[in-house]
């Protein structure tokens, strides 16, 4: 029966498009058309340990249906349909054959009302399950995406701009039994005027998310469950000041709930601030500014959530405020060489007591031809003083960068930067971090060769186990068209918070998220690809990939590993493709108590493209 | 019922994959023939006319009617992708009736036969050695091998009749070229000298054939024989005819580089001269020179009275967006690039008498 369904959809699509080349010569008023597309057809083959072996005949393509009516200003649209895409018989990335369609429309561009809306859907299409800094999982599932952008811009009255966005998503993990889903929408305004030389605005904006995370890094069988919905408003102004100053005040309000595996938390943010900035000679200008926030905690918890990131309430206890004072001043010493000066004051509340910290501090940025090539270095230094525990810190940022063409064809760059008790969110903990990296690239006639290296560091300072370190190399070589080659190795470790696909790196200092919610992870991973051109419209291509990652989560180790193996032939002849293709995906998680999903397609097929009309 | 679904998905698969290209060629073929209509006959004293004759713009038009096997292939696999012009500039003819054009836009050369049904695309881009990047202006020699200006890495490359790469003159040590931008080029095939205007500086090169300087002509001004951007070169009879852009007037020289005389001055009325493009010379000696912002032709005598001219601004047959290059054949068919409309407009002169040009 579903055969038989699914050759009717065929046959229904195979007659529209027939009738496209005709509908084309139809002149309908003032709309105006055109389509595009690919039809291909092929011989598919599914099979792997945790799916139903199929091999079939299989149609395939993809398109885009465009026009405007009247004028491109007046009413524009796009449609983008697509049918049975993988990476072994398309340019689309995707391992299992994904299907769907994108469609968009402006109405009234360049008119004093402009709009659009958007939409996405997508069947079975690939998304990753991210660990930071190195290769991803892979996931598939289901999305969509609908969005509304509406404006107001006429001269002389106060403009106005709406914003609605909605979407789901529905995936699972190869390896694991798991699934997840997220569901969120928004809605914002936002409005603007200028009266007797103030800028004023205004905004609005309301908000829900829900997702359930698959745990499979701590063998849970049930899905971490969280929604949360936040509800903003603001104000700001503007002026400008004598010295060729600006002066900018806002206020903004959030108010936030979240559940969270049942627990709930809600919360209110004020956030306070005001600036002013003077130039009164082309090479000096100073400015000062000043925060404030009524509720440190919920900060920091926006924080972590508009990163992503999935946590408990962070708890810093009640009455928690933030007050920042700042004053910078900078002078061009030379063209080349920029003298900057500040002054900070900071009030925290959080954990039940009060801390308080000012640091002092310049700098110096230069950059100048050297050798041949260009070199720019910045060195600041600051004096901190924790006014709770009295104790003082020097606090040194620096950055080194050099890149160098030579005649001879070489080219290298270099760079190196370290930091040391560089102020974080909350006054009592303070950063450091290192990081260097180089890279050069060559080309011989036909041939050439490129490569690079970067290694970083950051911890926070006197937080024993608190770094998140990577290192990453890369190098790839080409000779004409006949061959390129490209390889990867990546190596990472440190802390990360679940986010709704994957890990994320912790945004907010480390001790300020709960210990159940840190995940301890390292890995590696590297990359091969291949791809030459031996003759015109031949193309042949080959990729290998791997990551290796461990993980521990409350006390829960998980060993974890992907694989992917991907080639591809293709060779054009007029508007014809002939393509082979095979993909090859292993992927496992130790916690999850299953073997690894093992899982490979193959593909031969031709496809057609057409200029429709 | 495996077997059925097999079957069905078959004959959907032949369906959709012959069906649809069959009913996109019947409907393309459907369309009526453009009926290019052009501007009006242009009758001129003591009997003379000008006629417009066609537009070409794509290799398609070399061949337009295609045999029934490539016919078939088409239909199955798609059209051949056919180069189009996509901003020529520059244009020339050689024995064979073969028309030449620079096309910057594209980074090539096409070469259009129309008599032999031929089409052939020059191009350099890809090259380690000597790459052809801006291909500018193009003259032919009496062996038909083709000169092409390259302005943007400042050398001339010089191809055989057939299109295969000969030498590139000017070329340095290093990959840089000679000139600062080379622009206009003529060769003198019985003299066997090349002429070369550098734009940048102002000075026109006369070369041997393999490219060694034998004389350099003219300098920044604007007196005789002095020039402030010129561009454009022709020869005709013992002549050597220079566009001398910014001084708005068209330089007549003695093939030896001696100045005769000029034709044109600085203005917005008919016989100005506002932004002089290509240049040519009919079988009775007189000179057109295209205006590229008018977007006309105008036709002088060799007193530098203006005889008469045509087109104007449009996208129409017969009407001009940015034209560039001009060249005149022996039958006096005059092929003007119209190079914002991305073609070529073929008009055709007869004159009243028959006259006999020197050299060439």
């Amino acid at each position: 029966m579903a055969g038989v369904l699914r050759n009717s959809v065929f046959v229904v699509a195979g007659l529209l498009l027939l009738a496209l080349p005709t509908a084309g010569q139809v002149t309908l008023g003032e709309l105006s058309t055109n389509a595009s597309g690919t039809i291909s057809a092929g011989y598919n083959g599914d099979y792997g340990n945790q799916i139903s072996s199929d091999h079939s005949l299989a149609l395939g393509g993809s398109g885009t249906f465009s026009g405007f009516y009247y004028n491109p200003n007046f009413v524009s649209f796009t449609v983008s349909p697509y049918l049975n895409q993988a990476r072994d018989n398309s340019a689309f990335q995707s391992i299992s054959n994904a299907s769907g369609v994108s469609a968009s429309s402006n109405i009234f561009g360049g008119s004093h009302f402009p709009g659009s809306i958007n939409f996405a859907k997508a069947y079975n299409s690939e998304g990753n399950f991210s660990v930071p800094g190195v290769a991803n999982y892979t996931t598939h599932g289901n999305s969509e995406t609908f969005g509304i952008n509406w404006a107001e811009i006429v001269p002389g009255l106060p403009t106005l701009s709406a914003n609605f966005q909605m979407g789901n998503a529905q995936y699972s993990i190869y390896g694991t039994n798991d699934n997840g889903n997220t569901d969120s929408h928004s809605f914002s305004l936002r409005s603007g005027y200028t009266l007797k030389g103030f800028n004023l605005g205004a905004y609005f904006g309301d908000g829900a998310g829900h997702s359930e995370t698959p745990q499979i890094l701590d063998n849970s069988s049930e899905p971490l469950i969280t929604s949360s919905s936040s509800r903003d408003y603001g104000f700001n102004v503007g002026h400008a000041l004598p010295l060729h100053g600006q002066f900018a005040s806002a206020f903004g309000s959030s108010k936030f709930s979240s559940d969270y595996a049942g627990g709930s938390d809600t919360g209110t943010v004020d956030v306070y601030t005001a600036s002013a900035i003077f130039q009164p000679t082309q090479k000096f200008n100073f400015s000062f500014s000043t925060d404030y926030s009524t509720n440190l905690s919920g900060s920091l918890y926006e924080a972590v959530a508009g990163a992503g990131g999935i946590t408990q309430p962070l708890n810093l206890g009640q009455g928690t405020h933030s007050l920042d004072l700042l004053g910078n001043a900078s002078y061009s010493v030379m063209a080349n060489m920029r003298a900057q000066a500040f002054a900070d004051h900071r009030e925290q509340y959080y954990l039940g007591e009060s801390y308080g910290s000012s640091s002092y501090g310049g700098g110096l940025t230069y950059w100048r031809p050297l050798f041949g090539g260009s070199f720019n270095a910045a060195l600041t230094l600051s004096d901190n003083t924790a006014s709770t525990s009295n104790q003082n810190s020097l606090g040194i940022n620096s950055t080194v960068n050099y890149n160098r063409r030579f005649s001879d064809g070489w080219v290298v760059g270099g760079s190196f930067g370290y930091s040391q008790n560089v102020q974080t969110a909350l006054i009592s903990y303070l950063t450091s971090a290192y990081s260097y990296g180089g890279s050069v690239r060559k080309r011989f006639g036909k041939f050439g060769w490129s490569g690079g290296a970067g290694v970083t560091k950051t911890l926070l300072t006197e937080v024993a186990g608190s770094s998140n370190t990577s290192e990453t190399f890369n190098t790839s070589i080409f000779y004409s068209h006949w061959l390129t080659a490209n390889g990867n190795y990546s190596k990472t470790s440190g802390t990360a918070i679940q986010g709704a696909f994957g890990l994320i790196s912790n945004p907010i200092p480390q001790p300020i998220v709960p210990e159940s919610d840190l995940i301890l992870f390292g890995g590696k991973s590297y990359s091969f690809g291949l791809s030459s051109s031996p003759v015109r419209r031949l193309t042949i291509g080959a990729s290998y990939s791997r990551a290796n990652t461990d993980s521990t989560q409350v006390g829960v180790l998980s060993n974890d590993n992907t694989k992917m193996i991907n080639a591809v032939v293709n060779y054009q002849f007029r508007k014809m493709y002939f393509t082979g293709g095979y993909s090859n995906l292993v992927q496992g998680f130790s916690a999850s108590g299953l073997p690894a999903a093992n899982v490979s397609s193959f593909y031969l097929g031709v496809s057609r493209w057409f200029n429709f009309f | 019922m495996r077997g059925t679904r097999k079957l069905s998905s078959v004959i959907i698969l032949l369906l959709v994959l012959l069906l649809l290209p069959i009913a996109a060629w019947t409907s393309r073929n459907a369309k009526p023939p453009a009926n290019e209509i052009g501007p009006p006959e242009l009758e001129l004293e003591r009997g003379r006319k000008l006629i417009y004759e066609r537009s070409f713009s794509s290799e398609r038009e070399v061949r337009p009617n295609r045999g029934f096997w490539h016919r078939l292939v088409d239909v199955i696999a798609g059209e051949p992708d056919f180069k189009n012009l996509v901003r020529p500039y520059s244009i020339a003819t050689d024995s064979h009736g073969r028309i030449i054009v620079t096309d910057p836009g594209a980074g090539g050369v096409h070469i259009f036969d129309f008599a032999q049904q031929k089409y052939k695309f020059i191009e350099r881009r890809e090259k380690d050695k000597d790459a052809m990047l801006g291909p500018q202006c193009v003259a032919v020699d009496a062996q038909d091998n083709i000169y092409v200006t390259d302005s943007e890495t400042g050398k001339i490359f010089v191809f055989n009749s057939g299109g295969k790469y000969q030498r590139a003159i000017g070329s340095l040590k290093g990959g840089e070229g000679y000139f600062k931008r080379p622009t206009g080029i003529a060769v003198d095939s019985a003299a066997q000298r090349i002429y070369v205007t550098d734009t940048l500086r102002d000075q026109i090169f006369m070369m041997d054939m393999q490219g060694n300087i034998l004389q350099t002509i003219g300098k920044r001004g604007g007196g005789d024989l002095e020039f402030n951007f010129p561009t454009e070169l022709r020869l005709d009879g013992q002549t050597l005819i220079v566009v001398d852009t910014m001084n708005f007037r068209v330089q007549v020289l003695g093939r030896d580089g001696a100045f005769r005389y000029t034709i044109g001055k600085l203005g917005d009325s008919s016989g100005d001269i506002f932004r002089p493009k290509g240049i040519g010379v009919d079988s009775e000696g007189d000179l057109y020179v295209v205006d590229g912002l008018w977007g006309v032709v105008q036709v002088f005598n060799r007193d530098g009275q203006l005889l008469y001219y045509f087109g104007q601004r449009g996208t129409g047959a017969g009407q001009f967006q940015l034209p560039t290059g001009l060249t005149i054949d022996h039958d006096d068919r005059i092929f003007i690039v119209d190079s914002y409309n991305h073609r070529i407009q073929v008009f055709h002169y007869f004159g009243s008498k028959k006259t006999t040009r020197e050299g060439m």
